[in-house]
């Protein structure tokens, strides 16, 4: 709360000979004002005026939200499946009893073609460096300028989200705790992550590539690192490698480069949905049919 | 299969099957009123033209006559703008969704009910798998 403490005396014009004194309102348009102004309202036609301009204003708006919302609505007629997002089912008592005993399990999502697309700009060849799979038309989600190396100018990042990945992360955020494993750097992921979580606390913990195993051919992720106990843990990824030591705790999920109508993320909330109430996860994540060994 | 991965498969199920089951009540009222709506246009639009005025007087003027007719038909447009052919198959659309996943861990889903379908699995190598 603000105390005004004294009132600044009114300066008058001769105190600032450079300001000039502007005549009221009333001056300018010729009209003569009352000195009881319960009477006679100041210049009532006026406000009036804008009042009507205002509710017109306000209409208009009101008018073009309700058309942009109809366009929408009418757009989405030719892509199927995409009004019914997820209805969480209420939970019989079963179920609650088998949450708890099945307890909180950790759910760890990687960040590159599973949740967004970034492209970035190559300030030596002047080129995008990612996005030549896109079409000219994408907009992205995001722009960031990220000083990757001290005294050189900063990259600009273009990030394009997959779609329903805020409607994805707002679910599985409530189910379980939602840990972030990428192997991009640190200066660029945490912005990106702080984009997706947008404040909402999603994100419990971040590993990023100084947490990875890296060999000479391929990146891996220790879950481990994140949890001890495998029974809780589980992993997100569109690269087989980086859950290699650990394929009964991954679910596969196809790279995301750039396309509107992918659905990877709506298809896993029922299944996700499910899979906490097991007290094993890898009782359904061990069942996946795994490649024969080369 | 060990009787842990038993129960965890059963809790798993019994999640599935409440997950599909409560799409049910509101998938069911849409199809009431799709189905009511449907009938009611039919049965109107075969009154209107059936009416021998619908030939000679304007358009606007024969939807005015029937007024039944023209409510029904907006109502069953602005439905199908607002999704409504989406709706009476909720159920189905989640069944799919849960499907596509569900193939990569030899499993399956039966469409109505949501009940899980074990698939015969290849052995992984590893030792782990029954």
């Amino acid at each position: 709360m603000v105390v005004q403490l004294f009132e600044q005396p009114k300066s008058s014009s001769v105190d600032q000979p450079n300001v000039s004194k502007v005549a009221p309102i009333e001056e300018t348009l010729g009209i003569e004002t009352s000195t009881d102004s319960l009477l006679v309202p100041k210049i009532g036609w006026l406000t009036c005026f804008s009042r009507i301009y205002d509710w017109t204003d306000e209409l208009g708006q009101y008018v073009t939200r309700f058309i942009a919302y109809l366009a929408f609505k009418i757009r989405h007629l030719f892509y199927p499946n995409q009004l019914i997002i997820y209805d969480e089912a209420a939970l019989s008592p079963a179920s609650k009893a088998q949450l708890q005993v099945a307890g909180r399990k950790t759910l760890v999502l990687d960040l590159d073609e599973t949740l967004v697309h970034s492209c970035y700009f190559d300030p030596e060849t002047n080129n995008l460096i990612g996005c030549n799979l896109m079409p000219e038309t994408a907009i992205p989600d995001y722009v960031i300028n990220i000083p990757i190396v001290a005294d050189i100018q900063p990259i600009e990042f273009q990030i394009f989200k997959r779609p329903y990945v805020d409607e994805f992360l707002s679910f599985v955020g409530r189910w379980y705790e939602v840990v972030i494993f990428t192997a991009s750097m640190e200066a660029y992921a945490s912005i990106v992550v702080d984009k997706l979580d947008d404040g909402r606390g999603i994100f419990q913990r971040r590993f990023y590539r100084q947490h990875c195993v890296s060999t000479s051919s391929f990146v891996s992720k220790n879950l481990f690192g994140v949890n001890k106990d495998l029974a809780s843990v589980f992993i997100i990824d569109n690269s087989p490698s980086a859950y290699r030591d650990f394929p009964e705790n991954a679910i596969p999920i196809k790279s995301y480069i750039y396309d509107l109508n992918d659905q990877e993320l709506l298809n896993l909330l029922p299944f996700l949905d499910a899979l906490r109430f097991t007290k094993d996860v890898r009782s359904i994540l061990g069942r996946r049919q795994l490649p024969a060994p080369s | 299969m060990s009787q842990s991965d038993c129960e965890d498969l059963k809790a798993f199920e019994r999640r599935l099957t409440e997950v599909v089951s409560s799409y049910r009540p509101s998938t069911f009222r849409w199809r009431l009123i799709l189905s009511a709506l449907s009938v009611c246009t039919a049965i109107s639009a075969w009154y209107w033209l059936k009416d021998p005025r619908t030939t000679v007087v304007p358009l606007t003027e024969s939807l005015w006559i029937h007024p039944v007719f023209t409510v029904a038909t907006v109502t069953l447009i602005v439905l199908f703008i607002l999704g409504i052919q989406k709706l009476v198959v909720a159920p189905q659309i989640i069944t799919s969704r849960t499907r596509n996943v569900l193939t990569d861990f030899a499993l399956d889903l039966e469409p109505h009910t949501g009940k899980l379908i074990l698939k015969p699995r290849q052995s992984n190598n590893n030792g782990n798998n029954t």
